[in-house]
């Protein structure tokens, strides 16, 4: 059974059209299902539970990158662990997204089609503290200090962007190809100074102690604070994907 | 390895780890496929792969790799299993042991030189010998 779950701002009616839209090529492709609404995080982390409990196996998230990082973290919650194992997760973008780019979805009507063709990627999560990350944690500020696993540590003297890298986003994996190939089962420190001035190291294991002037953004929504470790989750999802996935 | 020069450098491009040139890293760096060092390192350096090591990198640790280029400053001692590469512009200070050796007109080094035997090639220079102390 397949269960969507609409963000909150999609109540407004500038979005009417294209719930619409999305709801017509569902009926149309016999992907029909129960709605659940995020208008109270609260409630609707329960109902979520409760629907996956009930058997819902294929959770769609329809929104933005906010929204399927707010769902993931509700089916991983330990409540879940045993029904999270046959769970899939997909994503149908309302607008603009780069976690939608990354997974291959390129807009609403080619996200239900990829939701029908149901090509499934393992993907392992990173973690952050108490949150789960899809695609990527980027770093803002200056004289950032980085521990690696816990070997060695890394002072940024000057630099442009910074990336701890799950999934790489298009954008990302144009700079860093075949990112994935080069290890499978770790995270990835990027740092881009200019064009021809990027560092690049796989870890396990990332610190980042209390600093002020630093702010911490995982998969472009959720702000985490320091001091905080960053690593791979033992946890997997099973996720659906496109054929123009970044990885 | 150093008739496959540039087919070698080519390879390494496609580096594990990069160090890029406005990077400071301090620590025991330990890694299993090539490395590019750019910018700085302090502490220790190990791969079980390749290292090539840029003009304006400044290492002061003791490197372990399986082959190397050497282009930039290097503070301390140097151990290649295999091939070593010492480019014009490379300073190492600190002794260096590898099997084989090509040293670029222009490099300082500071240390002394073991090279060990080969395991497959027979007939090739072999010993030890005092690295030049001037500039050449």
């Amino acid at each position: 059974m397949h269960l969507y779950i609409y963000d909150d701002f999609l109540s407004k009616s500038r979005y009417n059209k294209v719930l619409s839209k999305i709801e017509t090529r569902l009926t149309d492709l016999g992907l029909s299902g129960k709605i659940i609404r995020l208008n109270n995080l609260k409630n609707s982390d329960k109902a979520i539970k409760e629907e996956i409990k009930q058997g819902a196996k294929t959770i769609v998230a329809v929104g933005n990158d906010y929204t399927i990082s707010k769902v993931l973290n509700v089916v991983m919650d330990n409540d879940l662990n045993y029904f999270s194992k046959d769970i899939v997760i997909s994503f149908i973008p309302t607008s603009s997204s780069s976690l939608a780019e990354s997974f291959g979805l390129i807009n609403a009507q080619q996200a239900c089609d990829v939701l029908l063709a149901r090509r499934i990627k393992d993907v392992r999560l990173g973690k952050c503290l108490n949150n789960y990350f899809l695609s990527n944690i980027k770093i803002l500020g200056n004289n950032t200090e980085i521990l690696i696993n816990k070997n060695y540590q890394i002072t940024l003297l000057k630099n442009k962007s910074c990336y701890i890298i799950n999934i790489p986003t298009k954008e990302l994996s144009k700079k860093i190809p075949n990112i994935r190939e080069k290890n499978q089962e770790k995270l990835f420190l990027f740092i881009e100074n200019s064009n021809q001035d990027y560092s690049f190291f796989p870890a396990d294991n990332i610190e980042l102690k209390k600093q002020a002037n630093i702010s911490l953004i995982a998969d472009h929504c959720i702000t985490c604070q320091t001091p905080t470790e960053i690593s791979l989750s033992e946890k997997r999802v099973r996720f659906i994907v496109g054929k123009n996935r970044a990885f | 390895m150093f008739g496959n020069k540039e087919k070698n450098l080519e390879k390494i491009k496609d580096a594990e780890t990069i160090i890029g040139g406005s990077i400071k890293v301090k620590g025991n760096f330990h890694g299993k496929g090539n490395i590019i060092v750019e910018g700085s390192l302090e502490g220790s350096l190990k791969t079980d792969a390749s290292l090539l090591v840029g003009e304006k990198a400044k290492i002061s640790a003791n490197v372990l790799a399986k082959d190397a280029f050497v282009n930039g400053s290097i503070t301390g001692n140097v151990k290649i299993e295999k091939d070593l590469f010492i480019g014009k512009t490379a300073k190492i200070t600190g002794d260096i042991s590898c099997e084989q050796v090509s040293i670029e007109k222009g490099a300082i080094i500071n240390g002394n030189f073991i090279m060990s035997p080969a395991s497959s090639d027979k007939g090739q220079e072999r010993g030890s010998e005092k690295a030049p102390q001037a500039k050449k």
